[in-house]
């Protein structure tokens, strides 16, 4: 369905992106991840027709999407970073305007209408004026704006950023209800559990390139090892083999588990006062860090070294 | 272009300018106020002047409805930055609406409100103020398109140049004020110190007036107002041309600093 080939942009000097491959297949979910500047909106804009490109090739559902936007614009969903609603306008007239702009008709557009508010749970609010609504009512609208007019390509940059835990169940309902319809969705985010529910297959860009890709299974095998973290009251003690970080003790290995056991021993006279034990699994988290050497959900954070001390991914 | 989706635009952009009525009222009733206050003196220049049965509003009618008609240039320009504001700007960029279509669909309806508030400002003229239009009614209607398009023109060439809202904002009062009162819309231009009627012909709002003056005033034909309808026409062509030259739907608008 999208096919990117050599993609490349500067402003000026900064090369922002830089040779991005990417494909992406009807019914496919791409997470597509990065820390901020990694050139992921950027990317998004250009394959939207909203910006230009300095090289490469893009080409959706065959057509040359750089030469044509707009061509490829009648299949194509955009729901920006950046929350885009009228406020001014109902909910029904704020999904009903690009319903009418991709030409449905007026039976149709309702129906369509209905079916969207009732996925969003945004059923209820049609009569209301978008500026009247909650944070989460106004980012489930800004994402059913864009899936009015059924797209076949969806781009959701960051769709779940100021959501509630409830509009954001919801919204990720709806992207796996949309790829099993045969949409090929491109989703954005920094909260890697949303792409690991949605089982996407996985794109990492850093500096402008993408530093891997595929299914998340391979991604989180290759880069995301699993580790034994000790937690303790205070500083941690000095543990042979041992990564330690003010009050964690990191152990990268295979097995965990096993070596809990053994560890656990060695404890008694290392001193320092032991309050929790944790297996941290492979996750994507661990790989990511592995790879761009940052947390995803925490940009400001300088680089760290390891992936283990940070992983959320934790089982007792 | 497909008509659909310009009514479509139409239609909504129409909706987004009267969901906030309060600066339309404004502009509405204000030049209303004004020209009560302005036909006195309007009576007297013109009395002046050899138009013995003048009642003033000959002058002050056309005068405040140009003068606040340039203040609703800041109807298209704010449409186009509120969507900058809101997010929405992309979106419809993504959408499947061309350029040309997004960019009629934001200039048809401010112009059919400016249109809207020019005529019923004459009306009130004629009602209230005693406005008796002794020459071509064509003419008036003539004038009254040609003012709108130079004013659509003028909005589109302030938005391609302009970066924030409150850059808009200025530009325009001081459009209206200038260009307007040097044209002659506060009090006739023959009223004005000679430095200023040296350099009258160089606003639009000069030639506007010329031509309302020229059917209500002097009671003349409609072709009494093709060269200043073709003047006003010039200047809208030139505003045009510039706003087509500098305007860029890439470029970002800023609402508040």
């Amino acid at each position: 369905m999208l096919e990117i080939c050599e993609l490349s942009k500067s402003y000026g000097e900064t090369a922002v992106l830089s040779g991005v491959d990417l494909t992406v297949a009807q019914g496919e979910i791409v997470g597509l991840l990065g820390p901020n500047g990694a050139g992921k909106t950027t990317l998004v804009s250009i394959v939207a027709g909203l910006r230009s490109a300095d090289g490469g090739a893009v080409t959706v559902d065959g057509v040359d999407a750089l030469a044509h936007p707009e061509r490829i614009r009648p299949n194509l969903g955009l729901a920006p970073q950046d929350l885009g609603i009228y406020p001014l306008l109902t909910v029904r007239q704020n999904l009903r305007l690009f319903g009418e702009l991709a030409g449905l008709s007026d039976p149709a557009l309702n129906g369509r209408v209905a079916e969207v508010a009732e996925a969003l749970d945004l059923a209820d609010l049609l009569p209301k004026k978008a500026g009247a609504l909650s944070g989460g009512q106004k980012r489930r609208l800004h994402t059913a704006m864009a899936l009015v007019h059924r797209p076949r390509l969806l781009f959701l940059d960051e769709p779940t950023v100021g959501a509630d835990v409830q509009s954001r169940g919801r919204i990720l309902d709806v992207v796996r209800d949309l790829a099993d319809g045969g949409c090929a969705v491109v989703y954005t985010s920094h909260y890697l559990p949303e792409i690991e529910e949605l089982a996407a297959t996985v794109a990492i860009l850093e500096r402008g390139r993408i530093v891997a890709n595929g299914p998340l299974d391979e991604i989180v095998r290759a880069h995301g090892s699993p580790a034994l973290r000790l937690t303790f009251d205070g500083p941690a003690p000095e543990l042979d083999g041992f990564e330690i970080r003010g009050g964690d003790a990191v152990l990268r290995t295979p097995d965990p588990a096993l070596a809990a056991a053994t560890v656990l021993d060695r404890l008694n006279g290392a001193g320092g006062r032991l309050r929790s034990v944790d297996i941290v699994r492979p996750s994507l988290e661990a790989a990511y860090l592995a790879l761009t050497g940052r947390r995803s959900n925490d940009e400001a954070e300088p680089p760290l070294e390891t992936p283990m001390e940070v992983s959320d991914e934790l089982v007792a | 272009m497909s008509l659909s989706r310009n009514r479509t635009l139409i239609v909504h952009n129409w909706r987004l300018l009267i969901a906030d009525p309060a600066p339309i009222v404004i502009t509405t009733l204000m030049p209303i106020v004004m020209m009560a206050f302005l036909q006195g003196s309007g009576r007297a220049i013109l009395r002046g002047s050899g138009f013995a049965d003048a009642s003033g509003s000959e002058v002050s009618v056309p005068g405040m409805a140009v003068l606040f008609a340039f203040f609703g240039v800041a109807y298209i320009g704010t449409s186009i930055f509120q969507e900058h504001q809101w997010g929405t700007w992309d979106r419809l960029r993504a959408s499947q609406a061309g350029t040309l279509e997004i960019v009629l669909g934001k200039m048809l309806p401010g112009a059919a409100l400016m249109l809207v508030q020019l005529v019923l400002l004459f009306v009130v003229g004629v009602t209230l103020f005693d406005l008796h239009i002794r020459g071509s009614l064509v003419g008036v209607a003539i004038m009254m398109v040609v003012s709108i398009a130079m004013l659509v023109a003028l909005s589109m060439l302030f938005t391609a140049v302009l970066k924030t809202a409150n850059q808009l904002m200025a530009m325009v009062n001081m459009a209206a004020m200038v260009l307007a009162g040097i044209g002659g819309a506060l009090a006739p231009v023959d009223a004005l110190p000679d430095w200023a009627r040296t350099i009258a012909p160089l606003s639009p709002a000069y030639w506007m007036l010329d031509g309302f003056r020229a059917v209500i005033l002097e009671g003349r034909g409609v072709e009494a107002t093709f060269v200043p309808a073709l003047v006003t026409l010039g200047f809208a062509a030139a505003a045009a041309a510039v706003a087509t030259w500098k305007f860029r739907m890439t470029d970002v608008k800023v609402w508040d600093q």
